[in-house]
């Protein structure tokens, strides 16, 4: 379980966050939804370990990481979070099963076979060898998708993860993280302006000014 | 400032680091598997060491007994490392604890004592006691502050040694620090090498005996010329290398190797951070064995550069009196009697014949003429526990110069008196017909 309390990102020039608590279970799928500006993107670094807060803290299943050291962050992250982005970053030189083997790289050691099965479980078997200009922005992002789960990470971070594409991509893409969350069961975490995408998680958090001012579970 | 001081100095505190470091070694390989060695040890190891100084001390040890303690820790040293090659997958459990002390307490004991004698011989020498032992102690203390760092060097250390590890990385410390000989013990090539011209020189001649290979002049000379090139400086210096690196090679090797099973039930990334860990552990294991073939072919190499590094002394030119040549046991700059070998040349009838004096380690002295039967005459050279022939580097262990045939050099008659060594020159210019024929006369 992922426990936030009192959490506060101060900038020099604005306030991002202004105390955020909230308790994330394992298995569940969150959305943050909210206006440009509200911390949702904010909330999801510090949750990811991607940056500090000000004041509050932040544990996975009492693991308290808001005041780890850089290099125990990154071990952190490494075996524990997956990481998807609006933009895919994906390495431009690599192909797609090399793109996933780097990230087993940077894990442990690379399994040429296991990363290939990873592109296939995302429906990419026929675009192994493809440099992300040869793919379509639908595919790059799923080549992220396969490229963030191949270390079995406990979390999943997404922001703005179908930003980029069009309704149908965006469905694919749903759908497909809908699948592997059924049959992996890792916790997802996703902030997104679209209320569609947001709808696909089992609850919905609203932020506005740094805050949560809405917290929604749905039953399906 | 005289030098002597400086000498005291450093040879204890080479010593003395040489064990503290060996200690910290060892604590640190005992950590790693939570076993940890209290001060107590520490105490035992500290008394072992004081005890066996006193004894080098104030205890008068024959010559012969001063070697053969030096020559234990040259022993010691080989056992170390032969358990080094053997040892790799051990592991000692909990009640060998001791065991590590009393390796210690082994491996260092000869050196301890050498140390003793090394500043009883220097204090001697100079004619000042004190000087020498306050400068040898002051280098004790300090080799042994270097425990201060005990915490410290502990953690960092222990990741890196398994217990093959551990016993490369005390044969580097050993290598570099160990014995009283200089800076750098380098006698473990010269050692090696030695061994292995006489292990290539006497297999040769049992596989002689063994097909009866008949007595020709022609298989003596030239034959034995080519078959030489086995037991020569060259093949030898690189059976050598072979020997001291490429088991250590081979055991680093084997830890750079993925692991044969992963435990069941791991899948995916947790497998891959399996093998991960275990290749991450077993290459810092590799390491200081890495580093102890590295560090053996470094002075392999400055060996090999080096050359031989015989004594070969210039003979002194000697005139026959009555039929005789006579020799003083001392002169000014010269005694026969200093355990070195001493050339001397005679003219007559515009023919040349060398013969050496040599004291061997038994007391005993040896007349020999400075040939053998079977190789040209080029003489022989001193290392430091064998003449080696110049020609075909066969060694000859020192207690063995002056007994007759094959290698040995040919041993001349001789009258000895309480001041001088008379020898008749009818001998040396019979024996000399002996020299490269081929055959034996003895």
């Amino acid at each position: 379980m992922i426990k936030v309390r009192g959490l506060k990102k101060v900038y020099p020039s604005a306030v991002a966050l202004r105390g955020v608590d909230m308790d994330i279970q394992d298995n569940e799928w969150l959305s943050i939804m909210g206006p440009s500006g509200s911390g949702k993107s904010t909330l999801l670094n510090i949750l990811g370990g991607l940056d500090y807060p000000t004041e509050g803290s932040v544990s996975y299943d009492g693991k308290e990481i808001t005041t780890m050291k850089e290099d125990e962050l990154a071990v952190f992250r490494r075996e524990n979070i997956g990481f998807i982005f609006q933009q895919s970053y994906l390495i431009p030189y690599l192909t797609a099963l090399e793109n996933v083997m780097l990230a087993q790289y940077f894990h442990s050691i690379v399994d040429e076979k296991e990363a290939a099965e990873a592109l296939k479980r995302v429906g990419l078997s026929h675009r192994l060898h493809h440099r992300p200009s040869e793919l379509s922005g639908g595919e790059q992002q799923r080549v992220c998708i396969a490229r963030a789960l191949i270390n079995s990470p406990k979390v999943l971070l997404a922001d703005e993860p179908t930003g980029n594409l069009d309704r149908e991509n965006t469905r694919v893409i749903l759908e497909l993280l809908g699948e592997l969350h059924s049959n992996e069961g890792f916790t997802i975490v996703l902030v997104t302006h679209d209320p569609y995408v947001a709808g696909w998680g089992k609850r919905l958090l609203t932020m506005e000014d740094g805050r949560i001012i809405k917290d929604e579970s749905f039953h399906s | 400032m005289s030098l002597f001081i400086p000498e005291a100095f450093i040879g204890s505190i080479k010593g003395t680091i040489a064990i503290s470091a060996s200690w910290l070694v060892i604590n640190s390989y005992l950590s790693s598997k939570n076993k940890e060695t209290g001060p107590v040890h520490l105490f035992i190891l500290i008394l072992w060491f004081m005890l066996l100084f006193i004894a080098g001390t104030f205890i008068e040890f024959d010559a012969f007994y001063k070697d053969q303690i030096r020559r234990v820790s040259a022993y010691m040293f080989g056992l170390l490392l032969i358990t080094a090659i053997f040892s790799s997958g051990w592991s000692l459990k909990r009640e060998f604890r001791l065991f590590y002390i009393f390796l210690i307490m082994l491996l260092y004991g000869p050196d301890v004592m050498s140390l003793s004698f090394f500043l009883k011989d220097l204090s001697a020498m100079r004619q000042n006691f004190t000087g020498a032992y306050i400068a040898g102690i002051t280098g004790f203390l300090s080799g042994l502050s270097l425990l201060f760092f005990e915490k410290k060097i502990r953690s960092g250390l222990s990741p890196y040694l398994s217990l093959t590890g551990l016993f490369f990385s005390l044969s580097a410390i050993k290598l570099l620090l160990g014995g009283t000989g200089g800076y750098a013990e380098l006698s473990l090539i010269p050692a090696v090498q030695r061994g292995l011209m006489k292990f290539f020189h006497d297999l040769v001649h049992q596989l002689f005996v063994f097909f009866m290979v008949p007595d020709h002049p022609l298989l003596k000379t030239t034959v034995w010329n080519f078959i030489g090139l086995i037991f020569g400086e060259a093949f030898t210096m690189i059976a050598t290398l072979c020997i001291l690196v490429i088991p250590p090679l081979v055991i680093v090797l084997r830890l750079l190797k993925r692991p044969e099973e992963v435990p069941e039930g791991l899948k995916g990334a947790e497998r891959r951070k399996y093998i991960h860990e275990f290749m991450l552990l077993n290459r810092k294991r590799a390491f200081p064995i890495f580093l102890f073939a590295l560090m053996v072919s470094f002075f392999w190499f400055f060996k090999a550069e080096s050359g031989p590094g015989l004594y070969i002394p210039q003979p002194v030119p000697v005139v026959e009196e009555e039929g005789f040549v006579i020799i003083k046991l001392k002169e000014p700059g010269r005694e026969l009697g200093d355990g070195n070998i001493h050339k001397f040349i005679l003219r007559k009838d515009e023919k040349t014949y060398r013969f050496f004096i040599f004291k061997r380690p038994d007391g005993k002295f040896s007349v020999c003429l400075d040939a053998c039967e079977i190789c040209p005459p080029e003489g022989y050279g001193q290392a430091r526990q064998h003449l080696i022939c110049i020609y075909c580097n066969t060694p000859i262990p020192f207690n063995t110069v002056g007994e007759p045939g094959g290698c040995n050099p040919i041993p001349v008659g001789y009258i000895m008196t309480e001041k001088e060594i008379k020898i008749e020159v009818e001998e040396i210019l019979k024996k000399w017909r002996l020299v490269h024929s081929g055959v034996s006369r003895e």
